[in-house]
């Protein structure tokens, strides 16, 4: 790809440099610096090496304020995920977190297969729906201090699943999400090839997703397939036909994920089965479409500065004593702040709430 | 010499009917509201000479309600239309007004008895008229109407007090719709705009803070004969504003919602800007623009005197997202200013979104009834942008104002005009 | 024999607008003790059908021979009641209007017993103006069915086609030995790049084919006399002919600004104009330009006029689409200062030309569009500071091409004092009113249409010609207009022929005559608008005013300074 063809493909000549995707990027709040609208003028401009050597350009955290809000058509989320695909390949490779640690865990599942016996719940390996978990099992191990109790978000999925009448079958490894976004393009597409001749083996129809990133994976950034894709809240929204009553005593808020909510557009289907399940949401002051993001993406460049974005969701919440999220990598952002940061906050997968309410 | 239709009492369906009327030529004016004067009469002032816009448009609708050759079918619909250029057969629905025009005084009584009081069109429903109502107090007809989607009587058999105080015995809840028949040999299509709801863009709060409004409120609220009078209140205390800002293009040049560019709006901001700082000397205004429109006549010029004389700051930027203080109701604005390369935050006590002019609500009714092609944003098509400006694609109908595209008063008086000329060329005058 | 005077007030409630604030049966009272009143009336809306009936009946019962009526401002309805009182057989000049609306009730609102007072006055005086009355008449003239177009551009034909279709003669008088004006240099026209060639020669055709269209080339006007309905116009030049029309348009379009010293343009022979580049496209000269640069707003927008040209944004646009068509590997970027691609068909095709991968770049309003201009290895580099990125950014490009403003010709003076019509501070002509009589002159009977107004693209031409041909019609139809009755009464005792009132008069209407061996002053009715601007300005107080005559406005004076 040549810049040019980024320019073509992600439609970023249209730009009329309005700047009202930097007025709301989440991260130019906290870093003047950055500006989407700057890099797109950069690039139409003709200051290719300067973006593609700018260190900048892995602090885009994908959440797509700005797509959303563009009036013009310019799709900068593709065009940061080409660009930064293009920088790689100039040695511009980025700052990974946690020492570059899910990179090699996501190299290790193109070539090997995790233990399966994982989950506590009603399997069938010959099903042709299947549940992709994806990272969920490292989570526990990586994260122990954070106490994620990733092994519960699965086997609630599964527990829901078997309640309305589906026993999956598991597909275990990496979705890809992380390659493609920090621009290894190469390993992704090891990935992408692994998980799809998976499907196929199984003769897979249908799949049943907990975490958005890996929906959204699939369903946008896969090629087209003949299978049917939903997240469990939709799976939920669809097949939960009666209502549960439940006590209030505490006050509960909605994360909108950045994937599920503006990538995918999924907004009410968690709402609406959190109503049925007599959970009443009081919403924070940025929710569904502006909703803030949970401040770092792709386990990239997280510093103080996305803490502090992350701070900015945090302060929105206090109003409640727990937060529902349905996106495992924000439960996972959010705990890590609340380990050193006073907050009266409680953070709970949406699984999680739902699988208890029903017992 | 045959007759000529107009349809749409607005400014430029005034101009047209004058026009032909003043030659000689006989002009049905069809206005589906109550009076004539459309969008213009409900503007405070006009920009690019801040003329009082009922004051410069009111001798036009006078002349019209009492020229010979004029016809004005107010409260009327066009229903059907067959025949060709130089022989239409035009069929008009009187909508029953269950007033009496020729007992009417439009006193106004009968207004400020009745009990009912409905969402009020003609104040941007910022404030409430009565079922029987005249649409603004320099109406043309200055007749009263029944509302019959809210009066008592009609719907319900119950009151009836307007019939018993009017002295006029003007109130005959009998009234029936009428048909008539027209024979025109030509017609024009006027029927003006409606305005683009920013209520989905949420980042900007309309609909959710009470302190921002569309340019059409703030017009309203701005006019002497409005809701509040010509006084700017801000909620919650009625304080009156020290600061306001204008955003450009709120739902205007954006693919998801309208494609095109409205035209007028920056201008529009910009007198609406100096308007405020005429009643408030000490108000500052901040325009937040992504390209100024300032093309036409002394439209630049224009734009350098608010700057110089009137306490408007031009900001080139689009807001990302306006948050209310809970305590205060003032607005936050974030936006990058370019110049020092950071989000800033400004603090405004009201804001007025610049929404786009869209095509009339019933533009697909009277397409259809006409024959008449829509272009693909739903403005009436003229057959050639340069050859036939005025001509749709139906031979011996055309087309004038902002219902073929937007445009300002100037422009829509001028292709008014040259209508008037290709219909007279058909009419035979 | 003076006849009696019998005056009718009628005073108006104007619904509540003035009953709700004066004490109207108080002021009624009181005008019936006013001398040579005999009889008054309370309306509740004089402007009614009522209201009007009343005024009627009251002429003919109770003989009434002047008319007063209290209501709100004659800007709405003195047209109305005067009709009343013609159509009950009184002169409808014989009618004075007082406002105790807009210039009473409205403004005192809260002293309703020193506001009634005051109404009290302002009807005394009306009626002692009503006293001075006198019937004036409104001449009928006759108007001539032909018209003249000075221009034979785009805007000229097309009102000239249109006119001629509706049945009226027209004399197109062009300068050049063409018509078409401006567009005979121009390539294609945008949005459709239709080829101008093309559309000339159909218009041209059309023209050529009306026998009612006369056209005069390498002519020009050389003098006009006379007023609406009956100009006398002499024509010399290739033609030279005297004509009589009744009704003049102004089409004379406007001329690129050349750009003396800017950017180069002397210089460098890569820097040229817009129009430079049409007649380079128009002649297949295309260089094997690999970048280009066009900069917008050369000269305009407050360089060295003060106005925004309107149409070069477009005209860039679309002759950087065309070039890039052309040159499919060549960069070309626009600098601009806020483009003006306003409505729905520009704004779709300013998005065309950014998919296509024209470059656009915004810089600052406040400062020249470009800083700096060098010229390096045989390649121009243009300096400019980006407000985007905040630093001055630097392009290298083999050809720049600057965007100029129209503005008006240099005939337009001569021509402006000629027909006696003004020019505005922007040098364009200046209309009767901005927004309601856009393509009228205020003096009667001319008309203007195109870039000669305000630079215009070929619809904007085409749409204000049609408008200046509905406009020219409207007397040409009907045959004849009123003159004026308010027009000046010259004592040619009094006068001594200094001129000041032809000078002063902004409608032509004034002009010295000999008469008796004495040098007078002499009114022409039909251009006449009653302004009274001779009339103040005569130091000889040898002109009164017909309707506000001295002893008329005297009358009214000593009512209220005793």
């Amino acid at each position: 790809m040549t810049l040019e063809k980024i320019i073509d493909s992600s439609q970023v000549f249209y730009c009329v440099e309005c700047r009202k995707c930097s007025s709301i990027c989440p991260v130019t709040r906290v870093y003047g610096e950055f500006s989407p609208a700057s890099f797109v003028e950069r690039c139409l401009i003709g200051f290719h090496d300067e973006i593609l050597h700018s260190m900048d350009i892995w602090k885009c955290l994908e959440c797509g304020l700005c797509e959303s809000v563009c009036p013009s058509g310019v799709k900068f989320l593709d065009f940061m995920r080409e660009i930064r695909n293009m920088a790689r390949e100039k040695g511009n490779f980025g700052i990974a977190t946690h020492e570059g640690v899910f990179e090699s865990i996501a190299k290790l599942t193109t070539k090997n297969d995790i233990k399966e016996g994982w989950i506590d719940g009603e399997i069938d390996e010959t099903s042709n729906i299947a549940y992709f978990v994806g990272c969920l099992p490292f989570f526990d191990i990586i994260f122990k201090e954070l106490e994620i109790n990733a092994k519960n978000i699965a086997d609630s999925t599964v527990k829901l699943l078997n309640k309305y009448g589906v026993i999956p079958s598991i597909i275990y490894g990496c979705c890809g999400h992380d390659a493609l976004w920090t621009g290894n393009k190469e390993l992704f597409n090891k990935l992408m090839e692994k998980n799809l001749e998976i499907l196929k083996k199984k003769g897979i129809e249908k799949i049943i997703f907990s975490c958005p990133e890996c929906y959204r994976t699939f369903k946008m950034d896969y090629p087209e397939m003949d299978i049917e894709l939903m997240h469990i809240s939709e799976f939920l929204d669809k097949n939960m036909k009666e209502s549960v009553k439940g006590e209030n005593e505490k006050t509960y808020t909605f994360h909108d994920s950045c994937r599920l909510g503006r990538h995918l557009g999924i907004y009410e289907e968690p709402r609406n089965v959190l109503k049925k399940i007599d959970v009443e949401i009081k919403e924070m002051e940025h929710n569904r479409e502006m909703a803030l993001c949970c401040g770092t993406s792709s386990w990239m460049n997280c510093d103080w500065k996305s803490e502090e974005i992350r701070e900015k969701r945090l302060e929105e919440a206090k109003h409640a004593d727990v937060l529902i999220t349905t996106c495992p990598k924000c439960k996972i952002h959010f705990k890590c702040t609340l380990s050193h940061k006073n907050y009266n906050l409680e953070i709970k997968d949406f699984v999680e709430v739902v699988a208890e309410r029903i017992k | 010499m045959k007759d000529v239709l107009v349809v749409g009492g607005g400014v430029a369906g005034i101009q047209a009917a004058l026009d032909l009327a003043d030659r000689g030529i006989h002009v049905y004016l069809v206005e589906k509201e109550p009076s004539i004067g459309g969008r213009m009469a409900l503007l405070d002032k006009t920009m690019s000479t801040n003329d009082c816009s009922i004051c410069i448009l009111a001798p036009k609708m006078n002349e019209c309600a009492s020229h010979p050759n004029i016809d004005i079918l107010e409260y009327s619909e066009v229903e059907s239309v067959k025949g060709s250029k130089g022989n239409f057969t035009v069929k008009v629905r009187r909508k029953a007004k269950y007033v009496d025009p020729t007992k009417c005084t439009g006193c106004g009584e009968c207004m400020e008895k009745c009990p009912t009081e409905v969402p009020n069109e003609y104040n941007s429903y910022l404030d409430k008229r009565k079922a029987i109502f005249i649409p603004f107090p320099q109406a043309v007809p200055r007749k009263a109407t029944i509302d019959d989607r809210y009066c008592l009587k009609l719907t319900k058999n119950r009151c009836g007090l307007c019939q018993r105080i009017c002295k006029a015995e003007a109130i005959d809840y009998n009234q029936k719709d009428e048909i008539v028949e027209l024979n025109v040999a030509s017609i024009i299509i006027a029927i003006g705009l409606s305005l683009y709801n920013p209520e989905d863009l949420r980042e900007y709060g309309y609909g959710k803070y009470e302190n921002v409004h569309t340019w059409m409120e703030y017009e309203r609220l701005i006019n002497a004969s409005g809701p509040t009078h010509g006084h700017l209140k801000c909620a919650p205390d009625g304080r009156r504003p020290k600061k306001i800002a204008f955003i450009q293009c709120v739902g205007s040049r954006d693919v998801k919602r309208c494609q095109w560019c409205s035209s007028v709006c920056c201008m529009v901001s910009i007198k609406s800007a100096m308007l405020a700082n005429e009643h408030y000397p000490d108000l500052e205004s901040y325009i937040f623009y992504s390209d100024l429109r300032v093309f036409s006549k002394r439209f630049y010029e224009y734009s350098k005197r608010g700057e110089k004389d009137y306490k408007i700051k031009y900001i080139h930027a689009r807001p990302g997202e306006i948050i209310e203080d809970k305590r205060t109701k003032n607005l936050i604005i974030y936006y990058e200013d370019e110049e020092k390369g950071k989000v800033e935050e400004l603090e405004v006590e009201m804001v007025i979104l610049a929404t786009p002019i869209m095509p009339a609500k019933d533009v697909e009714r009277i397409a259809n009834i006409m024959g008449i092609e829509t272009d693909e944003y739903g403005f009436i098509k003229t057959v050639d942008y340069l050859k036939y400006p005025v001509e749709t694609t139906k031979p011996g109908i055309f087309v004038a104002g902002c219902c073929e595209r937007p445009k300002d008063i100037t422009e829509s008086v001028i292709q008014a005009s040259a209508a008037a000329a290709k219909a007279a060329e058909v009419a035979g005058g | 024999m003076k006849e009696k005077l019998r005056i009718g007030v009628f005073v108006c409630d104007c619904g509540a607008n003035i009953a709700g604030f004066l004490n109207v049966p108080e002021i009624c009272e009181y005008a019936k003790t006013l001398p040579d009143v005999v009889y008054v009336k309370e309306n509740m809306y004089t402007c009614s059908n009522l209201g009007i009936q009343e005024i009627m009946d009251a002429i003919k019962k109770h003989k009434l021979n002047r008319v007063v009526v209290a209501s709100c401002t004659p800007r709405t309805h003195e047209p109305l009641f005067r009709k009343a009182c013609e159509d009950a057989g009184l002169n409808k000049f014989l009618f004075e209007f007082v406002n105790i609306r807009d210039q009473c009730s409205w403004v005192h609102q809260k002293e309703r017993e020193e506001a009634t007072e005051k109404a009290k006055d302002l009807i005394r005086m009306g009626v002692a103006r009503a006293r001075k009355l006198e019937p004036l008449e409104e001449i009928k003239i006759p108007v001539e069915k032909a018209t003249l177009i000075i221009g034979g551009g785009v805007a000229g034909m097309t009102a000239a086609l249109s006119l001629a279709r509706q049945g009226f003669e027209v004399y197109i008088v062009e300068k050049e030995d063409r018509l078409g004006g401006l567009l005979n240099d121009i390539h294609v026209l945008y949005p459709s790049h239709q080829s101008a060639e093309e559309f000339l020669k159909e218009i041209v055709g059309r023209i050529k084919k009306e026998k009612k269209i006369h056209v005069m080339l390498e002519s020009e006007v050389e003098s006009v006399e006379g007023y609406i309905g009956n100009f006398n116009v002499k024509i010399k030049g290739k033609e030279n002919v005297e004509l009589k029309v009744g009704t003049i348009i102004v089409a004379i379009g406007a001329k690129p600004y050349e750009p003396k010293y800017m950017y180069n343009y002397d210089e460098y022979e890569n820097v040229i104009t817009q129009y430079e580049l049409e007649k380079i496209l128009n002649e297949k000269r295309m260089g094997k330009w690999e970048k280009i640069v066009f900069i917008q707003c050369v000269g305009g927008r407050g360089e060295r006029v003060r106005y925004c040209s309107r149409i070069c944004c477009m005209n860039s646009i679309k002759n950087a689409r065309l070039l890039k068509k052309a040159l499919p590997e060549s960069q070309i970027y626009i600098i601009h200062k806020g483009l003006q691609t306003y409505g729905t068909v520009y704004e779709k095709y300013y998005r065309e030309a950014r998919r296509e991968g024209i470059r656009f770049i915004r810089v600052r309003d406040d400062i020249p569009t470009v800083s700096s201009l060098e010229r390096k290895n045989g390649k121009l580099i243009v300096g400019f500071y980006h407000p985007g990125l905040r630093r001055k950014v630097e392009i290298d490009t083999d050809l720049i091409v600057l965007s100029t403003p129209l503005i008006q010709r240099e005939d337009a003076k001569k021509l402006s004092q000629m027909l006696k019509v003004p020019l505005g501070q922007d040098g364009f002509f200046f209309e009767a009113h901005v927004k309601l009589r856009p393509v009228d002159f205020a003096t009667d009977g001319i008309y203007m249409a195109g870039s000669c107004r305000a630079p215009a693209d070929i619809n904007e031409c085409m749409v204000q010609a049609l408008a200046a041909a509905s406009r020219a019609a409207i007397p040409m139809a009907k045959g004849y207009v009123e003159a004026e009755p308010y027009t000046p009464v010259i004592d040619e005792e009094k006068c001594m022929g200094c001129g000041v009132c032809v000078e002063v008069c902004p409608y032509g209407a004034m002009k010295l005559v000999e008469k008796n061996g004495k040098k007078v002053a002499e009114n022409v009715p039909a251009a006449c608008k009653g302004c009274g601007a001779c009339g103040s300005s005569c130091i000889h107080k040898a002109i009164d005013m017909r309707h506000f005559r001295d002893k008329q406005i005297m009358a009214q004076i000593e009512e209220v300074v005793e």
